[in-house]
C-alpha cells in the first residue's frame, strides 16, 4: 500500500498544495523583476513535478509507492473538515487518478516551459504564473479528492484561473471565448451540485435498515478489493465503512452530520438506489452528473465552447485545456457517473444516447476539422473527435473499451498537447495560424517539421505510437459491444488520418510560396527539448503500454464489475483473449460478489 | 399586548424591567446612548474634527458587541429566561446571530463611510448617529415577538435610513432617491400595518405566539365567534387570513426589495451616498428578513403549506405562504439577474444583484426545514459581509472629481491597485457563489434545503436558482473583466484610506475564512435556526387537500 509522508504531511497534500505555496511566494515578488519571476516559476513547477514522482516509485525512508497489485485508493489522507455537513478532507489516488495526476504534473511543467518567450512578449508575467500555478493546484486537487464536496470545490476553482488565462493573455476574441468557457462549464457544475446534494441526502436513507447497510457494505468491500490479488484495500474500505456507519448511527454527537461525501461510500450505495427510490431518480442523478461532465469533455451538442476557448487561449492554456481539463470530464464519467449509477449507465436508452452522441462527436469533429483553414482550430476540432473515442470506449462498458478510453485520455493529452505547442511555435514566429499562409516549411524548419511529423503520425494512430494502442483497445471494446458502433468509429480514424495528413501536406510540403516564411528560424534548444518527454512517451506507450495498463486495469475492472456485475462470469465462459493482462483475474474481481 | 395592559392596570412593578431582564436589551441601550452622545458631540466639535464622532460611534458598536456576547453567554448559554418586557422581546440565538450581523455591518459601514464623507465634504456627526439609531431599530426587529415592537422598530430603522439616503443635500440624485424611497416606503409600511391590523382583529392579540396558537382556530371555513348562542352564523374567515398574510408579506417584500416591490431599489441604491447604499443593501435587508422570519415562522407556522379547507363540506384549501414566497422568489431571481445584465452603473447593477440575492434568500424560508432555515440565516450573514466588501471597493474608487460608480471606472484597476482588485475579486466570486469563498457555502445550504425536501416543485425551483446563479456570474465577471483585462481609462491613482483598508481586509478575510472553514459559522446559524423563538415547520396537514403542488412539501423530518 502506498503511503508517503514528508515532514508529517501526506504526499498528496504536497503534490496538491505545492503549486499554491508557489503562488504565495510569487505574490511577494516585485512585479517588475520579470526574469526572477520567470526563473522562479519554472523551477517551482519542476519541483512540483519532482514531488509527484514518489507516487510511482516510493521514497526511500518515507514510504512505498503505489501498489498496483492492491489497487484502489492509496496514499489516503483523512481529516476532519466540516463535520456539520459531513465533508472531510479526504485525499487518495487509484490507478486512474494516479496516471492523470502524473500527466497533469508533467503537462504543468511543459505548460510553464512553453510560455517562456511567449509571456516575455505579452507581459504581466507575475499574474500569468500565479494563474498557471493556481490552475495546477485546482486540477490536481480534483483528481486526488476522495470526498465529493472537496472534489466539487476543486472542480469549480479550476474555472477561475483558466478564465484569466484565456481572457488576459489570449488571442483576438479572447473575452468572448473566456466567458463562454466559464459560463458553459459553470452551468454544468451547478447542476451537478444539485445532484450531489440529492445524493448526500439519500445516503443516510440508503443504509437505514440492517440489511440495506450490509448490502452497501458488501458493495463497498467489493469496490475496495483488488481484482488482481483479491486482497482488500483496508484503508479505503475503512474510510467508506466509517461513513456508512455514521450514516446509520442513531447517537451521533451534536455537531456531526449523518450525511457523508465520501466517494467510495457514495459509490457503494449506487447499485441500490434503484431498489429504494426507483429508476427515475437514478436517471435524473445520472443526468445531473453527466451534463456537467459532458460539457467538460465536451460531448457533441455541448462542444461549441471548445474551439473558441482553444483558439483564443495562449499556448500553455491550450496545452493544459486539452491535456488535462478535458480529461476532467471523462475522468468524472469513469469515477462518478458509471460506478455510482450503474443502473442508468446500463439502461439501454441512456447508453444508446451516450454512444450515439460519442459517435456523432467522432465523425462530426473530424469532418469539421477537415474543413478548417486554421491550424489551431483544426487541432481543436480534432479534440472533439478524439474525446468522442474516449466516450465510446467508456460506454462500451467492458474492460477493453474502458482501458482503451483511459489510454486514449492520456494519449490525447500527450499528442494534442504537443500539437498545440507546435502550433504555438508557429504563431510566435508568424503571428498567424492560417494554413494558407504557410507551405513548404519542411525546407526552412527541418527539426520542427520532423517533430510535427512524429506528432501528426501519433495523432492519427500509426502503429507503434501511443494513439494506436488506445484506439485499438477502444475499437475492440466497441466491437465487442456492438459491431456497428465500431464500424462508425473506424470512419473517424480514417477521417482523422485524412485531415492530419492534409494539414501536414499543406503546411510543410511543396515550395515556400510565402516570402515571409523564407527566413523562419528553426527550433532553438528550449523549444526542441520541451518536446523530448512527450515524444518519449509517444513511443513508449506505443511500443510497450503494459506498465501503464497495469496501473489502469484494476480500476477498470472494478468499474466494470460495478456496472455490469455479470460481465466477468460471462466472459469466463467465452475464451479469454485480452491482451496485456494475466488471465486469472476475472474470478478475483467477482469474488466478493459471490460471498455477498 | 394584553399582558402589558394587565400589568399596567396593576401597580407598576419596576422589578419587571430591572435586573436580568435589562440584559435582554443591553446592547440596544448601549447603542442608543452612544447615538445620543454622537449627536451631542457633533454640536460640540469643530468642523475639521468631526471624524471623532465616527470613532465614538465605532466604539459604541464595539461595546454593544461585547454586551451582546455577554448576553449570549448569560441568557442563551446560561439558560436564563429569554423573553422579557411582557413577552415583547425575545433574545434567542436567532436574535443574537442577526444582531451580530447588524453590528458587523454597522461597524464595517462606519469604517467605509469615514473617508467617503470626507471626499464628499459632508462629514457631519448625525450620519453616524443615524446609523446607530437604525441599528437599534434593526436589533429590535430581530428580537421583537410582538407586532407592535416589530412595527415600531421597523419604522425607527426605516426613518433613519430615509434620511441617510438623502444625506447628500446638494446632490440632486440623492434627494430624488430619498423622496422615492420615502414615499414608497411609507406606502409599504401602510400596507404592512393594514395586514397587522387585520391579523389583530382576527386573533385579538399582537403577540406572535398568541397569534400562532389562535390562527388554527380562526383560519377555518366555518368560524363562529359565539358557537353556543343560537342564531349565530358562521363565516369563512380564511380569506381574511389570506389577505392579511399577503398584505404583511407585501410589506416585507418591499423592504427586502423582492419583485414586484423592487422598483425603488435601483434608484435608491444609485442615488444614495455609496456608504449608505452599502449599509442599506445589507443591514436593512438582513433586518427585514429577520422580521420576515419571525413573522412567518413564529407567527404563522401553521399557514406554511396551506390554509386548510374542510373535507366534510368539500371546501378546498387555500394556498399557504410557502407558495406565495416560492413564486415571488422565482420571479425575483429571474428579474433581478436579468435586470443586472445590462447595467453600466455599478451601484445600479449591484442593486439588481441585491434584488436577486433577496430571491435566493427566500429559498431558505420556502424549504421549511432546518437546513433551509440555516441557509436563510447563513446566507444573510455571508451576504452582509461580501456585499459590504464590494461596496467598500466601489467607495475606494470615489476620488475628487471621479464618481467611481461607472463600470469603466474599474478599468485597469489591477495595475493601479492590485490588492484592492484581488479583494474585489474575492467578493465578486463570493457573490457569484464560486468556492472556496463563503458565498458558495451560503448557496450550498440554500439549495440543500430545497433538495432535502424532495418535493419536485422545490427541486425545479432549485434548478432555476442554480441556473440563475450561473447567469449572475456573467455580470460579476464583467467587473472582473474591467479590472483585469480592459486597459486603464483614467490615470488618477488610487490611495486607500487606512480605515477603508481595515474594513476591506476584515471583510475579505471573513469571506475566505467562512468559505474554507465554515464549521463555526454553520454551527452558530444552525443553533439560530433551531432556536426556541422560531418554530420549525408547521404540522403536516392531515387532510390531503388539492393545493397547488408547491405548497405541499413532502414532510421531511426536521433535522
Amino acid at each position: 500500500m502506498g503511503q508517503i509522508e514528508i515532514l508529517g504531511i501526506g504526499i498528496l497534500s504536497w503534490v496538491t498544495w505545492l503549486p499554491t505555496v508557489g503562488v504565495i511566494i510569487l505574490l511577494f515578488f516585485n512585479k517588475a523583476k520579470n526574469n526572477a519571476i520567470r526563473w522562479f516559476a519554472n523551477i517551482w513547477i519542476g519541483l512540483c513535478f519532482l514531488i509527484s514522482i514518489p507516487l510511482l516509485t516510493g521514497l526511500k525512508g518515507a514510504g512505498p509507492g503505489y501498489d498496483k497489485a492492491l489497487g484502489g485508493l492509496q496514499f489516503i489522507e483523512n481529516y476532519e473538515w466540516i463535520p456539520l455537513i459531513g465533508a472531510r478532507y479526504q485525499l487518495g489516488v487509484d490507478g486512474l487518478s494516479l496516471v492523470l495526476v502524473m500527466l497533469t504534473t508533467l503537462l504543468g511543467v511543459i505548460g510553464v516551459v512553453v510560455s517562456w518567450s511567449y509571456i516575455r512578449d505579452k507581459g504581466r508575467e507575475k499574474e500569468y504564473y500565479i494563474m498557471l500555478l493556481l490552475l495546477q493546484s485546482g486540477m490536481i486537487g480534483a483528481f486526488v479528492a476522495a470526498d465529493l464536496f472537496l472534489f466539487f470545490i476543486f472542480w469549480e476553482v479550476m474555472l477561475v484561473p483558466m478564465y484569466f488565462l484565456i481572457g488576459i493573455w489570449g488571442g483576438k476574441n479572447r473575452l468572448y471565448s473566456a466567458i463562454k468557457f466559464f459560463l458553459y462549464t459553470l452551468v454544468g457544475s451547478v447542476v451537478m451540485l444539485l445532484a450531489v446534494l440529492k445524493l448526500f441526502f439519500i445516503f443516510p436513507e440508503m443504509v437505514k435498515t440492517q440489511e440495506q447497510k450490509q448490502a452497501v457494505l458488501a458493495t463497498a468491500r467489493r469496490l475496495a478489493t483488488s481484482p488482481v490479488t483479491g486482497q482488500p484495500n483496508v484503508k479505503m474500505y475503512n474510510m467508506a465503512e466509517d461513513a456508512i456507519n455514521r450514516a446509520a448511527a442513531n447517537n451521533l454527537p451534536s455537531g456531526y452530520s449523518r450525511g457523508s461525501f465520501n466517494i467510495t461510500a457514495l459509490t457503494a450505495i449506487g447499485p441500490h438506489i434503484k431498489a429504494v427510490y426507483g429508476m427515475s431518480l437514478v436517471i435524473w442523478l445520472f443526468i445531473g452528473f453527466a451534463l456537467s461532465f459532458a460539457i467538460k469533455v465536451p460531448m457533441f451538442p455541448f462542444h461549441t465552447w471548445l474551439p473558441d476557448a482553444h483558439y483564443d487561449a495562449p499556448t500553455a492554456g491550450s496545452v493544459i485545456l486539452a491535456g488535462v481539463l478535458l480529461k476532467m470530464g471523462t475522468y468524472g464519467f469513469m469515477r462518478f457517473s458509471l460506478p455510482m449509477f450503474p443502473d442508468a449507465a446500463t439502461h439501454p436508452t441512456v447508453r444508446k444516447v451516450m454512444v450515439i452522441l460519442a459517435i456523432i462527436g467522432i465523425i462530426y469533429g473530424a469532418l469539421v476539422a477537415m474543413a478548417q483553414k486554421d491550424v489551431k482550430k483544426l487541432i481543436a476540432y480534432s479534440s472533439v473527435s478524439h474525446l468522442g473515442f474516449v466516450m465510446l470506449g467508456l460506454f462500451a462498458l467492458n474492460p477493453n473499451g474502458i482501458n482503451g478510453a483511459v489510454l486514449q485520455m492520456i494519449n490525447h493529452g500527450i499528442s494534442t498537447g504537443a500539437l498545440f505547442m507546435l502550433a504555438g511555435i508557429l504563431y510566435e514566429r508568424r503571428h498567424t495560424y492560417e494554413i494558407a499562409e504557410f507551405g513548404g516549411l519542411a525546407h526552412v524548419m527541418p527539426v520542427y517539421s520532423t517533430i510535427f511529423l512524429i506528432v501528426t503520425l501519433s495523432s492519427l494512430g500509426l502503429p507503434l505510437m501511443n494513439n494506436f494502442i488506445g484506439e485499438f483497445l477502444t475499437l475492440r471494446g466497441a466491437f465487442e459491444a456492438n459491431v456497428w458502433w465500431a464500424g462508425f468509429a473506424t470512419l473517424g480514424i480514417i477521417l482523422g488520418a485524412a485531415y492530419m495528413l492534409w494539414l501536414y501536406q499543406r503546411v510543410f510540403f511543396g515550395q515556400v510560396t510565402n516570402r515571409l516564411n523564407e527566413k523562419l528560424p528553426d527550433l532553438n534548444g528550449r523549444e526542441a527539448w520541451q518536446f523530448a518527454p512527450l515524444i518519449f512517451l509517444i513511443f513508449w506507450i506505443g511500443i510497450y503500454p503494459k506498465p501503464l495498463i497495469d496501473f489502469i486495469n484494476p480500476q477498470t475492472e472494478t468499474v466494470v464489475a460495478q456496472v455490469v456485475p455479470d460481465y466477468f462470469e460471462k466472459s469466463q465462459v467465452a475464451e479469454d483473449g485480452r491482451e496485456g493482462e494475466p488471465a486469472a483475474e476475472p474470478e478475483a474481481g467477482v469474488d466478493p460478489e459471490v460471498t455477498r | 399586548m394584553q399582558a402589558l395592559i394587565q400589568a399596567t392596570s396593576a401597580p407598576i412593578d419596576l422589578q419587571v424591567i430591572m435586573g436580568q431582564t435589562a440584559q435582554l436589551i443591553m446592547p440596544e441601550v448601549i447603542l442608543t446612548l452612544f447615538a445620543c452622545a454622537a449627536l451631542v458631540l457633533d454640536v460640540m466639535l469643530p468642523r475639521d474634527r468631526k471624524q471623532v464622532v465616527a470613532w465614538v460611534s465605532l466604539a459604541g458598536v464595539g461595546f454593544s458587541l461585547v454586551s451582546l456576547g455577554g448576553a449570549y453567554y448569560n441568557v442563551v448559554r446560561g439558560g436564563l429566561s429569554q423573553k422579557g418586557f411582557f413577552d415583547m422581546i425575545v433574545l434567542d440565538t436567532y436574535a443574537i446571530v442577526f444582531k451580530l450581523m447588524f453590528l458587523i455591518g454597522a461597524g464595517l459601514s462606519i469604517l467605509l463611510a469615514i473617508k467617503y464623507l470626507e471626499v464628499e465634504s459632508e462629514q457631519r456627526g448625525e450620519y453616524y448617529a443615524l446609523i446607530l439609531f437604525a441599528v437599534v431599530g434593526m436589533m429590535f426587529m430581530a428580537s421583537g415577538i410582538d407586532l407592535l415592537t416589530l412595527f415600531i422598530s421597523l419604522e425607527l430603522m426605516a426613518i433613519s435610513v430615509y434620511i441617510l439616503v438623502g444625506y447628500l443635500r446638494r446632490d440632486q440624485r440623492s434627494n430624488e432617491a430619498a423622496m422615492k424611497y420615502f414615499l414608497l416606503g411609507a406606502f409599504s409600511s401602510g400596507v404592512l400595518l393594514y395586514g397587522i391590523s387585520m391579523i389583530y382583529g382576527l386573533t385579538g392579540s399582537t403577540n406572535l405566539a398568541d397569534i400562532a396558537s389562535a390562527l388554527p382556530k380562526v383560519a377555518v371555513s366555518n368560524f363562529n365567534l359565539y358557537p353556543n348562542t343560537p342564531g349565530s352564523t358562521s363565516a369563512d374567515m380564511r380569506y381574511l387570513v389570506l389577505l392579511s398574510m399577503i398584505l404583511m408579506a407585501a410589506g416585507m417584500f418591499f423592504k427586502v426589495a423582492a419583485v414586484p416591490f423592487h422598483m425603488w431599489a435601483p434608484d435608491a441604491y444609485e442615488g444614495a451616498p455609496t456608504s449608505v447604499t452599502a449599509f442599506m443593501s445589507v443591514a436593512v435587508k438582513a433586518a427585514s428578513f429577520a422580521m420576515f422570519g419571525r413573522l412567518f415562522l413564529y407567527g404563522m407556522p401553521d399557514l406554511r403549506t396551506a390554509i386548510q379547507g374542510d373535507s366534510v363540506t368539500g371546501v378546498a384549501a387555500l394556498p399557504g405562504w410557502a407558495l406565495l414566497l416560492g413564486v415571488v422568489s422565482a420571479v425575483t431571481m429571474v428579474w433581478g439577474n436579468l435586470g443586472a445584465l445590462t447595467q453600466a452603473n455599478t451601484k445600479r447593477l449591484l442593486a439588481y444583484s441585491s434584488i436577486s440575492h433577496a430571491g435566493y434568500t427566500l429559498l431558505g424560508l420556502i424549504a421549511g426545514n432546518t437546513t433551509g432555515y440555516t441557509g436563510f440565516i447563513i446566507y444573510l450573514f455571508i451576504y452582509t459581509v461580501m456585499n459590504l466588501g464590494v461596496f467598500g471597493c466601489i467607495i475606494a474608487l470615489r476620488r475628487r472629481g471621479i464618481a467611481g460608480d461607472r463600470l469603466e471606472d474599474l478599468n485597469g484597476l489591477m495595475r493601479k491597485a492590485p490588492w484592492l482588485t484581488v479583494m474585489m475579486t474575492i467578493f465578486l466570486l463570493s457573490l457569484g457563489g464560486i468556492p472556496p469563498t463563503a458565498g458558495f457555502i451560503g448557496k450550498f445550504y440554500l439549495f440543500a434545503g430545497l433538495i432535502e425536501t424532495g418535493n419536485p416543485w422545490l427541486v425545479r425551483l432549485a434548478v432555476l436558482a442554480v441556473v440563475m446563479s450561473a447567469v449572475s456570474l456573467y455580470y460579476y465577471i464583467r467587473f472582473i473583466r474591467a479590472m483585469y483585462i480592459e486597459p486603464s481609462t483614467e490615470p488618477q491613482p488610487i490611495r486607500l484610506a487606512p480605515s477603508l483598508q481595515v474594513a476591506l481586509g476584515v471583510a475579505a478575510l471573513l469571506v475566505m475564512l467562512m468559505g474554507i472553514f465554515p464549521q463555526r459559522i454553520i454551527d452558530l446559524t444552525q443553533k439560530a435556526a433551531t432556536s426556541s423563538g422560531l418554530k420549525i415547520g408547521g404540522p403536516p396537514s392531515p387532510q390531503a387537500s388539492p393545493t397547488p403542488p408547491q405548497s405541499r412539501p413532502s414532510n421531511a423530518p426536521p433535522g
